[in-house]
């Protein structure tokens, strides 16, 4: 019996059993194949076995209708701990007036500690994982709060390097948990002290590293190469998360530069620079759909894309939106539209015949 | 799952120790600077700037000001103008490289905002000393000026919207404008600190300076100081409250006079807190 090394793998496993019996049951109806009462039960048995394992260890979905609720409850937790987040901001503000300055200090910085107390507490306890992963939110969000309020009770000249201490915490707490919401927050805090350090090497204040998007395209490549430089098989959907966030941060400031050339580094003029990232973002776009091809990344090919459509749409309303009719236009973006479909139809069939699986 | 716990827990401690270290640091020995200002310079947040229905701290804003270098300036007082100090050879001084900008003659790179030009300088701001006496100075000065060529009966221009504008300038800068003025920039806290010895008189806080184009000559202009709010902690924050009654400063009231004087304490890193209030006037 192959081992199962995290949970997507699990309920890949499970939703194979699933297949196999509706696959077997058709093909008992359509009289192609007959399983005799003793091979029914053995594989019954093995199955029945195999699933009450998979779903102790991994709290998989064995039914269409648990996965539902499941899917539920991953909404639900998700809008909980944000929710959750907030209030705990707006209950801070709302009373931290009418607390002296060392209790100020004693409740920040007790409460990330207890919340994450709770959340290691509740993580043993309950085997979902739903209500732990909630807390860590709760801790997370609460050591934000930790650092923000301090700085203003003791008016600290802002700093960036609290970007990285959230980025730490929020990667820890995401490895401990399992929670790939708490993943995104550490890669944008990353991201967002990578681009301030980029900044200030230029003489930019740090709080300004937005005005000059390029600041983005090192971090962008060091969280789009993390997975390739650390195998991490045990978690679920976090390679995923680190391609998507390390596209995200380089096509979105090229996006940004194609129509906003003023706030390039270049030495150029700004047509020449929106031009430049024209071309860089077409082209980019192109080679990230063709990688994730390669590599059957469907994350990485879907977020690519989106952006080589907009790039594209975003181009032809350019050139043609003033001086043709609107009934043209749409026309040639509908055109344009088929020549896509065409395109992605002839990739799809290569990929068949080539016997390509799924990522 | 325990080596992360005990890293996150690690993480936690070391982060709060080290910030509540650099704040020690930055009470320790004596301060940088001890100024009593008074509710001109560290003002209550003006209404719509402060949701105060969800938040119940007390935060004062630093009032400063500069004097324009021109001139015949039409404000003898605002934050919005090139001071006289800030010419081409304290920009150098700053680390401007103005002969690069000079090449560079696309006028629109030098938008007010662009970030690109900058400096992080650490800003020397006077309180009631010899720049706000010029101020006072020179808007009497154009106030006898306007006055006279009121009764000068031979003269036949309008001059009394001007002179009530003048007139109304100087009742503010006597009564409740601002006394600290922006007076230099430099990059070494400890030469700033030795040439401004007064620790009554001079502060020293940590700002941006930045370049524009006017009339196609590169000036210099102050962006923001990084610390201007600055927080009240208690029991002060109940004495002001309960003073002004609430926290609002609604800036189209008609101006009173300072009711309070805070004692503001600039530390080892430039970050000031207070250490005193003192009431000056109770009621509204």
């Amino acid at each position: 019996m192959a081992m199962m090394d995290n949970k997507q793998k699990a309920q890949h496993r499970a939703d194979q059993i699933q297949s196999f019996y509706d696959e077997v049951s058709q093909l008992e109806s359509d009289k192609v194949l007959q399983l005799s009462t003793e091979q029914h039960a053995a594989v019954a048995r093995f199955h029945e076995g195999l699933l009450k394992s998979l779903t102790e260890q991994f709290d998989i979905d064995t039914s269409s209708r648990q996965k539902q609720l499941s899917t539920g409850m991953k909404i639900a937790s998700f809008i909980g701990a944000l929710a959750l987040a907030a209030s705990v901001f707006f209950l801070f503000y709302q009373f931290w007036g009418y607390l002296t300055t060392p209790l100020q200090v004693v409740i920040l910085i007790a409460a990330p500690l207890i919340t994450l107390l709770f959340s290691y507490i509740v993580s043993r306890r309950e085997s979902t994982g739903y209500f732990a992963k909630l807390l860590s939110m709760v801790s997370f969000a609460c050591f934000v709060l930790n650092l923000v309020m301090l700085g203003q009770i003791f008016n600290i000249t802002p700093s960036d390097k609290a970007l990285l201490v959230w980025a730490a915490y929020g990667f820890v707490l995401a490895y401990a948990f399992d929670v790939r919401l708490l993943l995104a927050m550490g890669i944008l805090s990353l991201a967002g002290f990578i681009a301030a350090r980029v900044g200030t090497w230029f003489g930019l204040y740090w709080l300004y590293m937005g005005e000059r998007p390029e600041n983005f395209f090192i971090p962008a490549l060091i969280i789009f190469s993390m997975p390739l430089l650390i195998k991490q098989i045990r978690y679920s959907g976090f390679m995923p998360i680190y391609r998507v966030f390390g596209c995200l941060l380089f096509l979105v400031p090229v996006l940004v530069l194609s129509n906003w050339g003023n706030g390039s580094y270049l030495p150029w003029s700004n047509s020449v620079i929106e031009g430049f990232y024209q071309l860089t973002g077409f082209v980019a776009s192109a080679a990230l759909i063709a990688l994730g091809i390669r590599k059957q990344w469907p994350d990485v090919i879907n977020t690519a894309n989106a952006f080589f459509v907009l790039f594209l749409y975003t181009k032809i309303f350019d050139w043609w939106w003033e001086i043709m009719p609107k009934y043209l236009f749409f026309l040639v973006i509908a055109l344009s539209s088929l020549l896509l479909l065409f395109v992605y139809k002839r990739i799809r069939l290569q990929s068949q015949l080539s016997g390509g699986g799924h990522a | 799952m325990r080596n992360l716990m005990i890293t996150a827990i690690a993480l936690l401690l070391l982060t709060n120790v080290v910030v509540l270290a650099g704040i020690a640091y930055n009470r320790s020995g004596e301060p940088l600077a001890s100024v009593l200002l008074t509710e001109r310079e560290l003002s209550l947040p003006v209404y719509y700037a402060h949701n105060f229905d969800e938040d119940s701290s007390t935060s004062l804003h630093l009032e400063w000001s500069l004097l324009d270098s021109d001139d015949d300036p039409e404000f003898l007082y605002t934050r919005y103008v090139t001071p006289g100090w800030l010419n081409h050879a304290k920009l150098i001084e700053l680390g401007i490289d103005l002969e690069k900008l000079k090449k560079d003659d696309n006028s629109y790179t030098y938008t007010y905002n662009d970030a690109a030009h900058t400096a992080d300088v650490i800003l020397v701001l006077e309180y009631n000393g010899e720049t706000y006496q010029t101020a006072l100075t020179q808007t009497e000065h154009k106030v006898v000026q306007l006055q006279k060529k009121i009764s000068n009966k031979q003269d036949k221009g309008d001059y009394s919207d001007d002179l009530d504008r003048y007139k109304n300038q100087l009742d503010q800068l006597k009564t409740t404008h601002s006394r600290l003025y922006v007076i230099d920039a430099g990059l070494n806290q400890n030469i700033l600190a030795q040439k401004y010895a007064d620790k009554n008189k001079y502060l020293l806080a940590r700002g941006e300076i930045g370049v524009d184009w006017q009339d196609k000559k590169i000036v210099g202009h102050i962006r923001h100081l990084y610390i201007s709010d600055i927080h009240v902690p208690l029991p002060y924050s109940r004495r002001i409250t309960d003073l002004t009654q609430d926290k609002k400063n609604n800036s189209n009231s008609i101006p009173v006079s300072p009711r309070y004087a805070v004692q503001l304490n600039i530390g080892q890193r430039m970050e000031p807190w207070i250490e005193a209030v003192k009431i000056l006037k109770e009621g509204k």
